[in-house]
């Protein structure tokens, strides 16, 4: 009998994965209103011929190419683990209301004026939004997590966040503040420092560490929520990683970059068929994968409407809405599954 | 002795679901569980599994389970549910290889241990030619055996099979018998909830029959199976026939209004 396992096919794709977005992460860097040369990176800004493009590349370009990357990445793998959790290919960490309460937090902290006191101010009550999202999800979901309350809890918790930002819209009374949360809502990786990197940093890799546990419980969780503790798995610590592990990975993610929605449903989707659909195989892929995504967006956004200062959110969310609604009726028809 | 249990009370959400009880697996044996809804045989196997918390103690080769670690657990005891599902569009090969979780690390690919257990399990099962094959595809006994593959790839001494056989026709709930039989022969203690008395009088070793939380009879199903047991616990009236020098148990009709 040859060996059916898929291994050894996941992980050829991973390495492809990982060549991609070094290159994307290179060209992320040369792109822009004038291409520089990754390269000059290296060079230090001692020479006063370059010294100019080389800040351009340190202080604009890099910062945004790692955002990409590291974002793309914890996306794309909380994406394939709350899947694997929820057992739904339809489970994102957007609609289970993390991003919008990450988001709420993070206008709370816009509107109060806290932003202002300190730059970890607005990160930290992203966190704080999407830890509440976490808890409020598991205490509605009860700690079984049905797929279908899960769901809705996470529908009515994004309905919840939404509203409550709309009420801080409105309350607003000074317009530019308005338009700073409308901006900071729709999701971007343009004007971010090294110190939005620093800060996300450290909270995105928590939040993977964490999620990356994951993934031998998820396999058995394929087989139900018995057999899978049955087969010795801790089913309330796998649903605390995979939960927490989302809320830090992508509330950090939330607070530097804004919500970036579908990333977290479009790359598991993409990259299941290719590994067999073994939700262990899928988390590294989905990493990359989404890591690549982003990077293609971001990439994207500087191609498309040049010097307009596009939303990562608007192309990702154009891409993901018609890929989110044909997954709907691939569902209805029972194809996926 | 393969399994002692001992149990002096199962409770859940406050009402009492299993009254004292105990019993002894000393050698492999196809035990079946029988007995009407409602009656704790669930609780009973879920409790053997430590998924629910009891009172009492449950004992595998001497080594109480309240002392061991999931995983340890786990490689003594597999569980092989009702439902025949599957999530997500694994192949065959990597459901049989979900059995080997309780004997990997939590990271890496599986070792060449893994697979040859997967492939012996495969082979025992008779489907060593379907490794490449979506599970959703198989029929449902095609699928039966494969499940069967997976909690032998697990190598425990315990199977615990909760109504394997609902949902299958009848020649499938006889082929599923036959190999929780072979299993038996191969140095495995099989216990089997089932609500097919014919099927559990032809196939069981041993009958463990339940009542309202606690055990009715413990014996050969000649002996378990009787007239009177069999009004007492289901209320049901049977007929015995003699089938290759077994008797198979036939139930004929309710006599709930009878005087018991």
């Amino acid at each position: 009998m040859t060996d059916p396992s898929f291994e050894k096919r996941s992980l050829p794709l991973l390495f492809m994965l990982c060549i991609l977005s070094v290159l994307l992460f290179i060209l992320s860097l040369g792109w822009g209103q004038v291409w520089i040369n990754p390269l000059l990176l290296f060079a230090g800004s001692e020479d006063p011929a370059v010294k100019g493009e080389y800040l351009i590349l340190l202080e604009i370009r890099l910062p945004r190419a790692i955002l990409a990357l590291i974002i793309g990445a914890i996306l794309g793998l909380s994406g394939a683990v709350l899947q694997g959790l929820l057992r739904n290919p339809l489970a994102e960490p957007g609609l289970l209301g993390v991003s919008a309460s990450a988001s709420l937090g993070a206008v709370i902290a816009l509107y109060t004026g806290l932003a202002s006191f300190s730059i970890l101010a607005l990160p930290f009550s992203a966190l704080v939004g999407a830890a509440i999202a976490v808890f409020l999800l598991h205490l509605l979901a009860g700690s079984r997590a049905d797929i279908l309350v899960t769901i809705l809890a996470g529908v009515a918790l994004t309905t919840l966040a939404g509203a409550l930002t709309t009420l801080i819209l409105n309350l607003s009374k000074n317009p530019f503040a308005v338009l700073e949360i409308v901006f900071w809502m729709m999701g971007s990786f343009a004007d971010r420092s090294l110190q939005h990197v620093w800060l996300s940093l450290p909270f995105i890799l928590i939040g993977g560490l964490m999620l990356a546990f994951t993934g031998r419980a998820l396999d058995a969780l394929s087989l139900g929520h018995d057999v899978a503790r049955s087969l010795g798995v801790n089913f309330r610590r796998v649903q605390l990683l995979s939960i927490f592990g989302t809320a830090i990975g992508v509330g950090a993610a939330t607070a530097v970059a804004g919500a970036i929605g579908f990333v977290g449903l479009i790359v598991p989707h993409l990259l299941r068929p290719l590994v067999g659909s073994r939700p262990s195989q899928l988390l590294p892929v989905s990493a990359a994968g989404g890591a690549v995504f982003l990077l293609m967006a971001d990439i994207g956004v500087r191609v498309i409407l040049p010097g307009k200062d596009l939303k990562l959110g608007v192309i990702t969310a154009l891409i993901g809405t018609p890929f989110f609604l044909w997954l709907l009726i691939k569902v209805r028809r029972k194809e996926v599954l | 002795m393969i399994l002692s249990c001992s149990l002096s009370s199962v409770t859940f959400q406050g009402k009492q679901i299993l009254k004292p009880l105990s019993f002894e697996v000393s050698e492999p044996q196809l035990v079946g569980l029988l007995g009407p809804n409602g009656a704790g045989k669930t609780s009973l196997l879920r409790s053997l599994m430590s998924l629910i918390p009891y009172e009492g103690t449950i004992r595998i080769r001497e080594e109480d389970l309240k002392t061991q670690k999931a995983k340890s657990i786990a490689r003594a005891i597999a569980y092989l549910p009702q439902d025949r599902k599957v999530h997500w569009a694994i192949n065959c090969y990597a459901v049989v290889m979900l059995g080997r979780i309780p004997h990997q690390p939590r990271f890496g690919n599986p070792s060449q241990q893994d697979h040859e257990a997967v492939k012996t399990a495969m082979r025992q099962m008779g489907v060593a030619d379907f490794g490449h094959r979506p599970f959703e595809s198989l029929s449902g006994g095609e699928k039966a055996r494969i499940l069967i593959a997976r909690t032998l790839a697990q190598e425990t001494d315990i199977i615990i099979a909760d109504e394997p056989a609902a949902g299958l026709d009848p020649a499938h709930q006889i082929e599923m018998m036959a190999l929780f039989k072979d299993l038996v022969t191969m140095g495995k203690t099989v216990l089997v909830s089932l609500h097919d008395l014919p099927l559990a009088s032809s196939s069981c070793d041993r009958i463990l029959l339940m009542k309202e939380g606690e055990i009715a009879a413990d014996a050969p199903p000649c002996e378990a199976l009787t007239d009177q047991l069999m009004k007492k616990v289901f209320g049901i009236s049977i007929r015995t026939i003699n089938e290759e020098g077994r008797q198979v148990v036939i139930p004929v009709g309710s006599c709930k209004n009878s005087s018991l």
